[in-house]
């Protein structure tokens, strides 16, 4: 799945809802997309958290 | 003398090439109420540590938690967290441990699997120049 890689730019910042490669809902409201991709009925969505556009290297946790 | 050192691992995954880390698929469950997510996996963080609105859509009283926890971010700010246990499956190995929800929303910046309730489970090999991970439990 290349799909984080190539929306990066897209979709910084933003919560992501997916099923497979297509795009169920976004928004920089986590509990929006949530909600979204419930009411699309897709029994496993999947979610991620995309990194902000203008996030510096991470040097370390 | 260069002595080698051999391990084996039953599962194996390619992850994306992506800026920010090293990315992996994340089941968590509690009871009937189930997330699929992309996290973070952090050799670096103590603990794993997910945003507040994860662990609501887990059906959790976010400060009902066993634990509560101070944690640091990256840029030293600390923020409260509060400790739930949760199902954690990755690769088709499930654990049962004790993560932390942030009490606010939006904190942390990343979704992340730490060392105490999930590294510490398994054994683990990266070799990022080709982006795979290798997977077993610690017992295996």
């Amino acid at each position: 799945m290349k799909w984080i890689h190539e929306h990066q730019a897209e979709y910084a910042d933003m919560w992501v809802a997916l099923e497979g490669d297509r795009v169920i809902a976004a928004s920089f409201n986590a509990k929006a997309v949530f909600e979204a991709a419930d009411a699309a009925g897709v029994a496993r969505p999947f979610f991620v958290h995309m990194e902000p556009k203008d996030a510096l290297p991470f040097g370390g946790w | 003398m260069i002595v080698r050192h051999l391990l084996d691992f039953q599962e194996r995954h390619q992850y994306e090439d992506v800026s920010w880390g090293i990315p992996i698929p994340v089941v968590l469950r509690v009871g009937l109420h189930t997330v699929d997510l992309k996290v973070k996996l952090d050799t670096g963080a103590q603990y794993c540590v997910f945003e507040r609105e994860v662990g609501e859509r887990l059906g959790l009283t976010i400060e009902d938690g066993q634990v509560e926890q101070k944690i640091q971010d990256a840029s030293g700010n600390a923020f409260d967290t509060f400790g739930h246990e949760v199902t954690i499956e990755v690769l088709e190995f499930e654990v049962v441990s004790t993560v932390f929800f942030a009490k606010d929303p939006g904190l942390p910046r990343r979704n992340v699997l730490g060392r105490v309730g999930w590294l510490d489970r398994f054994r683990v090999a990266l070799i990022d120049y080709d982006r795979e991970l290798y997977l077993s439990p610690y017992d295996d």
